[in-house]
């Protein structure tokens, strides 16, 4: 009895040890084809599967259920949906009874939804669609196959409007290539705040020091990453700035090895500060839009493909193209519309009283003209 | 209702591409949610966006699309809890029995892969359908309308580890229910 424990111990020991450690894994594999799991425990996950086949089939598995269901056929709207939902906003019908049994409270709905990316893509290309809805609702019967009324362009020589709350609301004409400069702009800027504060982190402790390093770069790193993917969508730099944006991600990536090293010390930080000193900065860049953004199929296309793209490497938040953007545009304040036209605006509603920079109806940039030509220009 | 704030037309544009937008996907989730009962699915939908018109004013734009499929999710259950106390006739049975959920419409043109895709098709939607409510919503919000946890958690007001406690489990059982399929790939 006592020699066949013995027999049975030492396999029954690496098994159960073995299946501990795909017990912790596969508690995982959800979060993993989420991509919810933190970079660190991804990596470690990764390895994981590659070496353990049973537990790569459940991840497998997990996955291509997620895809099944995303491929579930859609339900299709009857014909009248949208004439019956008109009728009876026009009717004044009221809120369904059991509709609003629970309400979300507010808070929380600002909370978990302020990005919106969703939302704003609807706004960057609602205005051409909805300017029908606009004139049905207030009842001007017009047919949405007709030339669209440019009710938005005409509210641009307009002085900043009052809103219901007292806000104002400004609207200001702009076109990609406005985008692409300030994209490209804030990556520039970026290297040289980076290059400003690395040498001050050197009096922080090595681990906090290579902690906010690595933010930091990932950060800039970014938004490199996000004018390189807008690029040849929307813009095209010269080769030049494509190849410095290029060699700036690669070098970036190597700051971020460098402060994920596990063995910390003083010497570390150094090397990591040092690499962010050479950094290269950019000469003046060529930009030429690309895409003819007075078409509003060419620019809902686009705003598409913002919103499927994705950033690889950049932990669990905000890896949609789309939401990148809109935070980059929430820092310069105001939401982008699509007219009839498609011209684009970045439309404003301020806090009462506050006045808007450049004057009412004026652009604040010279360069933010309706007049989107193809032709480069030299920026900065 | 203010009437100020529909006098706003950047809102007002938003409110219209929010209805092209979601009415589908609202249809959709309603449709499952609600099961047998899903011709009642379109009213749903249009009951949501209706009801998202007359609170424009409450709403912040950026919470629409959960606050959509919160009041979805409250009229469905609405009409499941009215349905469970009537009683159900052999029409309603004989109709379930028979449901095809897959409508017609060929997405490749190989015929094999056609029929095998419907068949997963049809299995998923079977496996769904038998879904206990809780698990259901959750799956459906994550994984068929790819809301973030955080998201299905302020949608249903439940906290985020009984989301994924929720997610987990759904997945597990359809998982099961599917194993021939991920066998055979």
């Amino acid at each position: 009895m006592k020699s066949m424990r013995h027999e049975n111990s030492i396999p029954e020991t690496t098994r159960t040890r073995s299946e501990r450690i795909c017990r912790r894994f596969r508690a995982m594999t959800g979060e993993a084809v989420d991509g919810r799991l933190p970079r660190k425990h991804e990596q470690v996950y990764r390895a994981h599967i590659l070496s353990c086949p049973a537990c790569r089939k459940s991840y497998e598995e997990l996955r291509r259920l997620k895809e099944w269901t995303r491929s579930l056929p859609s339900e299709e709207l009857s014909g009248a949906f949208h004439e019956t939902l008109q009728a009876r906003i026009l009717s004044g019908e009221g809120t369904p009874e059991g509709a609003l049994d629970a309400p979300i409270p507010l808070g929380q709905q600002v909370r978990f939804f302020a990005s919106g990316a969703a939302t704003a893509a609807a706004l960057l290309i609602s205005a051409w669609l909805v300017v029908d809805g606009l004139t049905e609702m207030k009842g001007r019967g017009r047919v949405p196959t007709a030339p669209r009324p440019p009710v938005v362009s005409g509210m641009v020589s307009t002085p900043d409007r009052e809103t219901a709350g007292g806000s104002q609301l400004r609207i200001e004409n702009l076109d990609p290539l406005v985008i692409a400069r300030d994209l490209y702009r804030s990556t520039t800027a970026g290297i040289d705040e980076l290059q400003a504060a690395a040498p001050r982190l050197r009096q922080y402790p090595p681990r906090k020091a290579l902690d906010e390093l690595q933010r930091r770069s990932r950060d800039l790193q970014t938004s490199a990453r996000l004018v390189r993917a807008l690029g040849s969508r929307l813009f095209e730099f010269d080769p030049e700035t494509e190849g410095f944006l290029r060699e700036l991600d690669l070098r970036l990536s190597e700051i971020d090895n460098l402060c994920c090293k596990p063995e910390i010390s003083r010497k570390l930080v150094d090397q990591a500060i040092e690499r962010i000193r050479r950094l290269r900065k950019p000469g003046p860049a060529s930009i030429r839009v690309v895409l003819d953004s007075r078409s509003p199929r060419d620019m809902f296309d686009f705003f598409r493909i913002l919103d499927d793209r994705r950033i690889p490497g950049n932990g669990p938040e905000g890896r949609n193209l789309m939401e990148y953007l809109e935070r980059f545009l929430e820092k310069a304040g105001g939401n982008l519309v699509l007219d009839a036209d498609g011209r684009l605006f970045r439309v404003e509603i301020r806090g009462s009283g506050s006045q808007a920079e450049g004057g009412p109806g004026r652009p604040s940039d010279p360069n933010s003209s309706s007049d989107s030509s193809t032709a480069p220009r030299r920026v900065r | 209702m203010n009437s100020e704030t529909h006098k706003d037309p950047v809102i007002l544009a938003a409110y219209q591409r929010a209805v092209h937008e979601y009415s589908e996907a609202l249809k959709g989730f309603a449709a499952k949610l609600l099961g047998p009962e899903a011709d009642w699915a379109e009213d749903v939908a249009q009951d949501a966006l209706l009801a998202l018109y007359r609170h424009l004013h409450q709403v912040p734009e950026s919470a629409w699309r959960p606050w959509l499929y919160r009041v979805a999710r409250n009229l469905c259950l609405d009409r499941i809890r009215r349905r469970k106390h009537k009683p159900r006739n052999f029409r309603d049975l004989a109709d379930e029995e028979n449901a095809d959920p897959v409508p017609p419409g060929p997405t490749t043109d190989r015929p094999e892969l056609l029929l095998q895709e419907k068949e997963i098709h049809r299995d998923l939607e079977k496996a769904i359908r038998e879904l206990p409510q809780r698990f259901k919503e959750v799956f459906l919000l994550c994984d068929r309308e790819g809301m973030s946890y955080e998201q299905t958690a302020t949608v249903l007001g439940i906290p985020l580890k009984t989301v994924s406690t929720r997610l987990f489990r759904a997945r597990q059982r359809l998982l099961k229910a599917m194993q021939h399929h991920l066998s055979v790939g």
